[in-house]
């Protein structure tokens, strides 16, 4: 039976596996990039925000990203007397032009230049800016926009895409008062430190749950200040709108079935492709079963190539996706892929079997 | 002619459809197209909830450098202990006394603002009244007599709505993005369609046979399969573009158990209904037509 089937398997595959592997690798690449666009908008506002171990990230339940403002003053004196450090991230959106860029705030950069700012060096070659120019950036919070100057461009990967102005001015065009920022990352020294900080806080952990990082979101509830634990900061905004992380997850393997379903429709008429080799099989008497086996062989065979090639492609190929003018290179979560290849063998294997009984 | 074409098409028309046989082709039609409206029509919901959730200030005061209305210069702005350099304001026949921007104060929070601009220290102790000074300094005219415009620059003041700008670059962001991952769908698919036709061609093939038996020549056979396929494409096209649209709206109104109100309700524009009944025409044509001349 063994080498009946590898026979079968060697005529059906010179004729169907080009089919399956083109088939089925135009649709495996069309997955992974809806899958790889979908986590790069997820995860975007991870960019702005410098995480590590032992610290919090508080942000509030805002509406959406670079839109949180929280209280620094009010954080500060609840959390003074402890061995912790505060950092704050200011940050906005902005229109220059027609184009949504990212301004983040920095430190002592007023002094020298209050209406000024550096441009990341993508994002200058994108705009036609140079060094000297004049630039007006407007944002949804302020009745007039802001006039900029140029100081310099910079040329450094983490913020080649974005502009940084003096955090007096990203107040300005966040509509901040110069008490709030859009995040405060609390930097604990050790883990107790970091229970002590949540325990202040008001956020219950159970005792032996280890921890070395939570984010925390503030939201004001009747006349008391609520605080809710996330996962991760983009979950904060998840939550905003409703959403929890696993209905995102169910959402784009819904998505990939959907899209997926092109590959039954291929693989329930394979029999149009493989007509007269079915028919002389047939009449050397190999039977239907190791007919229906060795196609799904060959159909599965060439799924796993496609979806590796797939993979390859998207690592090798580097397509980039642009958000809020950042040029965001579209990456692959494996255990998606994964999970993907398996969902689609199945429907291969439900489809060849469907297909070869009519 | 006309009515041996009319009588052919009707003859393929009702074997297909007696026969079952259409449907896994209308559906492999349907289903790309579905997918890709889908798409089209969450870019536009997605717009909808933008411009929705954030509160619409409306109007924005956008300061062009290519007009002439009003004068800017960089200063220095003092708060009694520090100095800031480079800070910009504006310089207005429009003002009675110098005066400090809502936002402005808000945003640096001191207690004292003084402005130093050549020779002049002008003590600014009033907030502007108007939103267009809002993150601005702005000085009458006649008190700065005689400054030197070297550090000046003349602006315009447009107005503008920035939610709607906002709102529309993300959606052409958004829809440049997943331009590749549609264009992907649709060539995937119209890879699938040949085979299915074929099979479609096999089950319905006694019809053409019967056909060329009653005398239809094999010219207005393969305009009658012309003719049937584009109506085939047709109804997939509609289809695809009515269950994309029924989703969208399905999916909008149960998030609502989320907590989220959504007001759109987007329906597909006439170019996408075009482009994708042109995609599903010339899909459905080749892979039957060719399957068809052919065997006749």
């Amino acid at each position: 039976m063994f080498s009946e089937i590898v026979t079968t398997f060697k005529v059906l595959a010179r004729i169907l596996w080009i089919p399956f592997f083109v088939v089925s690798l135009l649709i495996m690449l069309s997955v992974d990039i809806l899958l790889g666009i979908t986590q790069n908008y997820y995860e975007f506002y991870r960019i702005v925000v410098p995480t590590q171990r032992n610290s919090i990230v508080v942000s509030s339940l805002s509406i959406a990203p670079f839109t949180s403002i929280i209280d620094v003053r009010t954080l500060s004196s609840k959390l003074r007397g402890l061995d912790v450090e505060i950092e704050t991230v200011t940050t906005t959106l902005a229109l220059l032009g027609d184009r949504v860029v990212v301004v983040l705030g920095v430190d002592n950069l007023s002094k020298q230049c209050l209406y000024c700012c550096y441009v990341g060096k993508r994002l200058a070659e994108k705009l036609s800016i140079s060094k000297g120019d004049l630039i007006s950036l407007s944002t949804p919070f302020l009745r007039s926009s802001v006039v900029l100057r140029v100081v310099d461009i910079v040329d450094d990967s983490k913020h080649e895409d974005m502009i940084l102005a003096p955090i007096e001015i990203v107040r300005l065009l966040r509509a901040m008062s110069y008490r709030q920022a859009s995040l405060a990352i609390i930097k604990c020294r050790n883990a107790s430190t970091l229970e002590e900080v949540l325990r202040i806080l008001g956020v219950s952990t159970p005792p032996t749950q280890l921890i070395e990082q939570a984010f925390l979101a503030l939201n004001i509830v009747g006349k008391r200040i609520e605080v809710r634990r996330f996962e991760n900061l983009e979950d904060i905004y998840l939550a905003r709108i409703g959403i929890p992380r696993t209905v995102m997850l169910i959402l784009n393997i819904a998505l990939s079935i959907v899209i997926a379903t092109g590959l039954y429709f291929f693989s329930s008429n394979v029999q149009a492709l493989t007509h007269r080799a079915l028919e002389v099989l047939t009449m050397i008497g190999v039977t239907k079963r190791i007919i229906t086996i060795s196609t799904i062989f060959v159909a599965i065979s060439a799924l796993i190539a496609a979806s590796t090639i797939s993979m390859t492609m998207i690592k090798i190929l580097r397509f980039s996706i642009s958000i809020a003018s950042f040029s965001l290179i579209i990456d692959i979560d494996l255990a998606m892929h994964a999970l993907i290849t398996i969902i689609m063998a199945l429907i291969v294997v439900v489809g060849v079997w469907r297909g070869l009984r009519q | 002619m006309v009515r041996k074409l009319t009588l052919s098409t009707v003859a393929i028309l009702v074997e297909s459809i007696r026969s079952a046989s259409c449907i896994p082709l209308i559906l492999s039609l349907s289903v790309a197209i579905a997918i890709v409206s889908s798409i089209d029509l969450s870019i536009e919901v997605g717009k909808g909830l933008l411009t929705q959730r954030i509160a619409t200030p409306g109007t924005t005061n956008v300061v062009t450098l290519s007009g002439s209305d009003t004068i800017m210069c960089f200063a220095t702005l003092c708060n009694g202990t520090d100095c800031y350099d480079n800070a910009i304001i504006v310089i207005s026949k429009n003002i009675d006394s110098p005066c400090i921007g809502k936002a402005l104060k808000r945003a640096l929070g001191w207690k004292q603002y003084i402005v130093a601009v050549d020779m002049h220290r002008i003590e600014i102790s009033r907030t502007c009244r108007s939103n267009l000074y809002d993150p601005y300094i702005a000085i009458p005219s006649r008190l700065l007599p005689g400054i030197s415009t070297s550090r000046c620059f003349a602006v315009g003041i447009d107005k503008r709505d920035v939610i709607a700008a906002i709102s529309n670059y993300f959606v052409k962001e958004l829809s440049e993005n997943l331009v590749l991952a549609k264009v992907l769908i649709l060539v995937s698919y119209a890879l699938i369609v040949p085979p299915i036709a074929k099979r479609f061609i096999d089950r319905i093939q006694i019809v053409f046979e019967s056909l060329k038996y009653c005398g239809i020549a094999k010219r207005e056979l393969t305009a009658s399969t012309i003719l049937f396929s584009i109506l085939l494409a047709t109804l997939s096209t509609i289809l695809g573009i009515a269950f994309a649209t029924m989703a969208i709206h399905v999916a909008t109104t149960l998030i609502k158990c989320f907590g989220i109100l959504i007001a759109t309700r987007p329906l597909p524009s006439t170019a996408a209904i075009g482009l994708y009944l042109a995609y599903s025409t010339a899909i459905a044509c080749f892979s039957i037509v060719m399957e068809v001349k052919k065997r006749v």
